[in-house]
């Protein structure tokens, strides 16, 4: 049985090594954040963009962003150990050397400025770039660990892909570059603190000032409710700028309606027990609004 | 989506669109500048000079965004 067994798992060493490799990229964040990028590119473009460029712009935008969450992974390995939901992440359970993490990190970030910059410009692949200076360096080496403004300021980190994949097509960031940006800065915290409501006391445990350690959960969710009426504001400034149209002003303000009758239900629980569906469709949420922008400029 | 150009015809649509906009964005940011906090809750510490800038930064983003946008 052993002599059977020993080859088997040789075998699959390698795989569960790119396993880990694969996961110090937090490839389910990436997946969102590629969706904004690609569908910056369809409103770019006024259509479907060459092939090439997206495909290279989606492993480049990949690239940058998986390189700064490798990164993340080697610097808050202290605090990934005090925290259940953190505890099996290859740096921190000692599948991955942190100096390899980190080299890993950086070499990601390094090849995806080369592929954003050779396949479509150097404007892309210096956002891709600033994008990865802004999560590594303002959120998780500053404020992260120091102020309960982390999410709302370290949070535009998630919203430069947009501009990646605007500035892949146009090769400029014009006013719809940004309303973009906006969209996805403005939603960062209502999405990530129904998320930090859930695991608050991870949070705490950590030291990670996050808003509900900080300032309690019944403060938390009146921000979540008042942060999601300014992000559906937000949404409404394509339409008002001109570059969008009634097609794309009745989806934001359908879908924005029912995010704010989420964050209300959840303001109005004397518990937490609408974060979980607040946080699950705001997800949803970011994708169809970049799907009603692309439907739109169709 | 055009690149920084409207749509002139649909301007009864922007203007809503902006109405809306501003009727959920406004209230909704004065009261961000406010935060409320409960007696005995942890964030009774004191406040960072930094975090003042901080709070003011989306605010001003917003503001800033909304003028070119009516504005285009």
């Amino acid at each position: 049985m052993t002599t059977r067994a020993a080859p088997a798992a040789l075998a699959t060493r390698p795989l569960a090594v790119v396993g880990d490799y694969v996961r110090l990229t937090k490839p389910r964040i990436i997946s969102l954040l590629l969706v904004t990028t690609a569908g910056a590119m369809f409103v770019a473009a006024g259509g479907v963009p060459g092939g090439w460029l997206l495909f290279w712009t989606m492993v480049g935008g990949y690239l940058a962003a998986g390189g700064a969450n490798a990164i993340n992974h080697y610097i808050d390995r202290d605090i990934d150990g005090r925290m259940a939901r953190t505890t099996e992440r290859p740096v921190v359970s000692g599948r991955v050397a942190p100096a390899r993490a980190l080299a890993f990190g950086i070499v990601l970030g390094l090849l995806s400025a080369l592929v954003l910059g050779l396949a479509a410009n150097w404007l892309a692949a210096a956002l891709a770039l600033v994008g990865l200076g802004l999560y590594v360096g303002v959120y998780t080496l500053w404020l992260k660990r120091t102020s309960v403004h982390n999410i709302v300021i370290g949070g535009s980190a998630g919203a430069v892909p947009p501009l990646v994949g605007w500035a892949a097509v146009t090769g400029d960031l014009g006013l719809s570059a940004w309303l973009l940006f906006a969209i996805v800065f403005y939603w960062t915290p209502p999405h990530f603190w129904a998320l930090a409501l859930i695991l608050q006391r991870d949070y705490a445990a950590a030291g990670v000032p996050m808003l509900p350690v900080v300032s309690g959960i019944p403060e938390t969710k009146r921000q979540i409710l008042l942060w999601t009426y300014v992000m559906v504001g937000v949404t409404l400034l394509p339409v008002v700028s001109g570059a969008a149209g009634m097609l794309y002003l009745v989806s934001a303000l359908a879908l924005g309606a029912v995010f704010i009758v989420l964050a209300w239900l959840l303001a109005r629980d004397p518990g937490i027990g609408w974060a979980r569906a607040t946080f699950h469709y705001s997800l949803l949420y970011l994708a169809l609004i970049f799907v009603a922008l692309v439907l739109d400029a169709a | 989506m055009l690149a920084g150009g409207g749509r002139p015809g649909d301007m009864p649509v922007r203007v809503a669109a902006l109405l809306i906009a501003a009727l959920l964005a406004v209230p909704a940011s004065i009261a961000l500048l406010r935060p409320r906090r409960a007696p005995g809750s942890p964030s009774d510490a004191p406040r960072k000079p930094l975090d003042a800038v901080w709070a003011v930064v989306p605010i001003v983003l917003l503001v800033v965004l909304a003028a070119f946008s009516a504005a285009a």
